[in-house]
């Protein structure tokens, strides 16, 4: 009897520690199912397949699976809450991969876009670079234009100082001949004073019939005036010494002429030189009315009027002491 | 008699039937089983799940042992078991494609965004 119950006792306790252990099992059925539905992220789907997992699980859990298909059903059961959760995971990983390839077609199109963009924007600094460019080549002519005429106009500036350095140069050279000029002029001159003050010095006097005579050339006149030329009136002193060795005897004066020009301006000249000549002795201290002056014009030639010498000769002022 | 005749008829029919089914479904279920797993290999379903092949190689083992033994309640459970753990090894396969899938993608999309801002950047 003891025995008995004692198997009875362990049959209860065998039977009940089967019964807990199926109802632990079918928990566990319950919560992985349960955590599958509950799951936000594969919530919407695989739902067939979850219909499946819990159809699976409730018959086991309302004993509606025969005894001995429970190891297989419950095996079953956990079977389709990892498929369900495996499908879920594909569905949910398919529709991320759509989502993903919509991203990366808005992407593709943003990268288009900016590429798009930064192509405009090269070309737009590309041509802002050629337009420089282009600006930078016109300075540049401009530039070069300008040293061309500043080129320019420093040769026409260095030729225009060359043209003034030869006028210049010219100027000195004209300057230095004007000076020869001057100095042989001066030369001249002096050697025409020094002629002059021979001639005056070397006049002879001669007899006459009305008396001594000292005759005046030409050159003792400035050429066709009757002006007496400064240098012979400084050397007059041989002339009035001459008249001064005779102080009480009458002085004639007789101006002539040659040929040329007419008789009337013939005599008018030789009449304005022997005034001349006059006007000079009485300057030089001779008396005034010791002298008389008169022009005689062409009429009394000594030598041919038709040669120069001959002229030269004709032109003359005669001074006689009246015996 | 003829009564007779017809019961033996009928138990002889049911014989037949009974064992041709017993041995057809003994000799293809465990092909069909046995072509699942080969074609499994083949796909190289088992890199995605390495583990479930394993017990599924060990329940081909435990059901031809079943098989032999004429347990075939047990054969059935094994076969039962192998077919749906194929189908989780076929999913988990699937599943993997799709992850390395949504990887490159991701990547890819991660590569163009950083492209998108540095261009952007230089806009």
């Amino acid at each position: 009897m003891k025995y008995l119950l004692l198997l009875v006792c362990l049959m209860f306790s065998s039977f009940s520690q089967a019964k807990r252990s199926k109802d632990v099992e079918f928990a566990s059925l319950e919560k992985d199912y349960n955590n599958l539905v509950m799951n936000l992220k594969y919530k919407p789907y695989a739902k067939s397949a979850k219909q499946i997992a819990k159809l699976s699980v409730e018959a086991l859990i309302n004993r509606q699976v025969k005894k001995r298909d429970k190891d297989l059903a419950v095996y079953v059961a956990r079977y389709n809450i990892a498929y369900a959760r495996l499908v879920a995971e594909a569905e949910w990983t398919e529709n991320e991969i759509t989502l993903e390839k919509n991203k990366a077609l808005t992407l593709q199109v943003a990268i288009s876009k900016a590429e798009a963009q930064i192509a405009r924007q090269d070309a737009e600094i590309a041509r802002m670079m050629l337009i420089a460019q282009q600006e930078e080549a016109q300075r540049s002519k401009e530039r070069a234009d300008l040293a061309e005429i500043v080129a320019q106009n420093s040769l026409e500036q260095a030729a225009m100082s060359k043209k003034e350095t030869e006028a210049a140069n010219r100027y000195a050279q004209a300057q230095e001949e004007e000076a020869d000029l001057a100095k042989q002029e001066a030369e001249l001159a002096i050697e025409e004073i020094e002629s002059l003050r021979r001639k005056l010095n070397s006049i002879a006097t001669e007899r006459t019939e009305k008396g001594l005579m000292m005759t005046l050339g030409d050159f003792v006149f400035d050429s066709g005036r009757s002006t007496i030329k400064q240098e012979a009136v400084d050397n007059f002193s041989k002339v009035v010494n001459f008249i001064n060795t005779y102080p009480n005897n009458k002085v004639q004066i007789e101006g002539h002429t040659d040929s040329t020009g007419s008789n009337k301006l013939n005599l008018k000249l030789s009449q304005l030189r022997a005034d001349a000549v006059k006007n000079l002795l009485i300057k030089n201290g001779i008396q005034a009315e010791l002298i008389s002056a008169t022009g005689m014009g062409e009429e009394l030639p000594i030598a041919d009027n038709s040669s120069e010498a001959g002229k030269a000769k004709n032109r003359r002022v005669e001074i006689i002491i009246l015996q | 008699m003829l009564k007779t005749k017809y019961l033996l008829t009928f138990f002889i029919l049911l014989f037949v039937l009974f064992n041709a089914n017993a041995k057809k479904e003994k000799v293809d279920q465990i092909v069909v089983v046995q072509n699942l797993i080969n074609q499994a290999y083949k796909l190289g379903y088992v890199d995605a799940a390495p583990l479930e092949m394993d017990f599924v190689e060990k329940k081909v083992i435990e059901a031809r042992k079943a098989r032999e033994k004429r347990k075939k309640k047990v054969y059935a459970n094994l076969i039962e078991q192998i077919k749906v753990d194929l189908k989780i090894v076929k999913k988990r396969y699937e599943v993997n494609i799709l992850n390395k899938q949504l990887s490159v993608l991701q990547d890819d999309n991660l590569h163009a965004q950083k492209m998108l801002d540095e261009l952007q950047g230089q806009l």
